[in-house]
């Protein structure tokens, strides 16, 4: 017994629906669906394998990794919308950037793509890519921690 | 009419090969019509709307459109497994490839528009705008390639200032005022064209500053009927996209809309056009001289507001002309009545530079009343997917007159109810608002040159003073 697309969608539009709950697992014979509203929750455990895989279209994410630590000082780098997250400015060039890069103010960083547009977010300021979060070619939801950045100490 | 024998061909069951609000409207087209449809989804579209009203859907493949809408043998395969007999495109995606509609056709399949054929003559724009001369049209005025800086100069007074000069090898072009300018002009835009493209050669061609966009909605059989059903005026524009279009232009004579319908019909006979077509022109706003643009070979976004002043289903009496009937109107039947006037709703955020807004619409409640309709594929509980474009709805009203259409489309987008994502509804508004807007004033720079550095001065003040 597997959950059919339809049923994980109406789980988790329940999810989303929902003011009270950050967190679901539902369980159905060798099935689980673990989902988690972005970013709220430490995932438990694991999602079973065979899981019906919510399509990344979804607003709420399944088994959301949770968000690392951001130090003081250091600068969060987010989505400034649903979409695809590329990490190159094209399949057949290098990434923008990888960690440990200096970048200036304005350095091009990523790129979201959604509904045919392209957002490139750029750097807020002078310093370092201290970690890249986000997977390339992955969907991220907005306000999703994209990169942490770490600022040239003054 | 002269009666070139054409078998009809039944058509029982369509294949919907398009997405979104479209799709919808091709199963309403379908219902009407008393034919079964059968909706080809990606994998991203399975609870869409038109999935859920089709008489069947099936998954054709992965959410992005390479792999499914744009896929078009795997669209033929699945149309002859579903038992189709004939394919719908749309608009997008496939309707104006001309090997689709060659493969439909070679695999059986009746294409719901024009022969591959005329969709590559149409299509490709010189060709097009090669026809459109034969066929009397008036095009942009303007030169075949030029030699030098002083024949450039001579036949740039002779059109007339200002003028572009552009590389036939592509790209914007650089404006033109006057003969002093036009010489020195020629010269650096012909080196620049040099570095660019590796092709310093140059033509010269009329711009018009203030331009509308006007554009006439044509209808023809396989039994060499062809009627036009008036125009549409798409000046509202943001960065060449369309957000408001209506019919009745207002700024056209009636004069003028007479001799554009005979232009698109006289244009459209002399290739032997059929199915739902659109001929494109720039009106230039000066003198209310038009030229032809190009001819689109599908059903177009905004063909609501030409049914609702006509009274006509567009998308019904496609599918009939494939199935080799006549048209069921003749010119003389056509009456333009009232104002129509059509505001597409778009999944952006009109306040954060137009950002796609994809996601779950947890609550959608659109407006309701006389003259309104909504043509949308959103309800209660739809996910917007990312891979597709931004459109969520086209929100249309009809009125005895203009200005009471602006009335109730300010009201209609009011009454408009989402909750779970950003739309256009606002800026719409505020558009329609607007003394130029209702003074039927706009040309298609004004939203960028003029509606919208006003906007955002509004916005700042509004953030200073609080």
């Amino acid at each position: 017994m597997s959950l059919t697309h339809k049923e994980a969608r109406r789980i988790l539009e329940i999810l989303d629906h929902t003011r009270h709950l950050d967190f679901l697992e539902v369980r159905i014979g060798d099935t689980t669906l673990t989902a988690s509203k972005s970013g709220t929750i430490e995932r438990s455990q694991a999602p079973a394998q065979g899981v019906t895989p919510a399509k990344p279209a979804q607003p709420t994410t399944v088994a959301a990794t949770s968000e690392p630590e951001i130090a003081a000082g250091q600068v969060a780098v987010r989505a400034t919308m649903m979409g695809t997250f590329y990490r190159k400015p094209s399949p057949d060039q290098p990434s923008f950037v990888e960690e440990s890069t200096l970048v200036e103010t304005g350095t091009p960083l990523c790129l979201v793509e959604a509904m045919k547009l392209f957002n490139t977010l750029a750097s807020p300021v002078k310093g370092r890519v201290v970690r890249i979060v986000a997977q390339d070619l992955q969907m991220v939801q907005r306000d999703q921690l994209l990169m942490i950045l770490e600022p040239e100490a003054r | 009419m002269s009666s070139i024998p054409v078998a009809t061909r039944d058509i029982r069951r369509v294949l919907i090969a398009n997405r979104g609000e479209i799709a919808v409207r091709i199963v309403r087209a379908c219902k009407t019509l008393g034919i079964e449809s059968v909706a080809a989804v990606s994998e991203a579209d399975q609870d869409s709307l038109a999935a859920r009203l089709a008489d069947e859907y099936v998954v054709i493949g992965p959410a992005p459109a390479a792999q499914s809408y744009l896929c078009a043998e795997l669209l033929v395969r699945t149309a002859l497994e579903q038992r189709c007999d004939a394919i719908h495109p749309g608009y997008g995606f496939l309707s104006e490839r001309s090997h689709f509609a060659q493969a439909c056709e070679d695999a059986g399949i009746a294409f719901i528009g024009p022969s591959a054929e005329i969709i590559d003559s149409m299509g490709d724009k010189i060709t097009a705008v090669g026809l459109a001369e034969k066929a009397e049209v008036p095009r942009v005025p303007g030169s075949d390639a030029v030699a030098d800086a002083e024949t450039a100069r001579a036949i740039a007074s002779d059109i007339g200032y200002p003028v572009l000069f552009k590389a036939t090898a592509g790209g914007g072009g650089r404006g033109m005022r006057s003969d002093e300018e036009a010489e020195a002009a020629f010269r650096s835009a012909s080196s620049e064209a040099q570095a660019a493209f590796g092709d310093p050669t140059l033509y010269v061609e009329k711009f018009i500053e203030l331009a509308r966009h006007i554009e006439i909605q044509i209808m023809g059989d396989r039994h060499g009927n062809v009627v036009h059903l008036g125009e549409r005026e798409c000046s509202t524009q943001r960065r060449h996209q369309k957000l408001i279009e209506e019919a009745p232009s207002p700024s056209l004579a009636a004069q003028t809309r007479e001799q554009m319908g005979e232009c698109a019909v006289r244009l459209a006979r002399n290739v032997g056009y059929f199915g739902a077509g659109t001929i494109e022109f720039v009106v230039d706003d000066r003198d209310g001289k038009f030229y032809f643009l190009e001819m689109n070979t599908r059903i177009q976004v905004e063909h609501p507001v030409t049914e609702m002043i006509t009274g006509l289903d567009l998308v019904a009496e496609q599918i009939r002309i494939a199935a080799g009937l006549p048209l069921s109107f003749s010119q003389a039947d056509v009456k333009l009545v009232g104002h129509a006037i059509e505001c597409r709703i778009n999944a952006e955020d009109p306040d954060r530079h137009f950002l796609p807004s994809p996601g779950l619409v947890s609550e959608w409640l659109p407006p309701k009343g006389k003259g309104v309709r909504v043509d949308t594929h959103c309800y209660s509980g739809a996910t917007v997917p990312p891979f597709y474009d931004s459109l969520l709805a086209k929100l249309i009203v009809h009125a005895p007159t203009r200005s009471e259409a602006i009335v109730h489309m300010r009201k209609a987008l009011e009454d408009m109810k989402v909750v779970g994502l950003s739309t256009t509804a606002s800026f719409h508004h505020a558009v329609l608002d607007h003394p130029d807007f209702v003074a039927g004033l706009v040309t298609t720079r004004w939203v960028e040159d003029v509606f919208v550095p006003a906007r955002k001065q509004a916005l700042k003040q509004a953030k200073e003073r609080a």
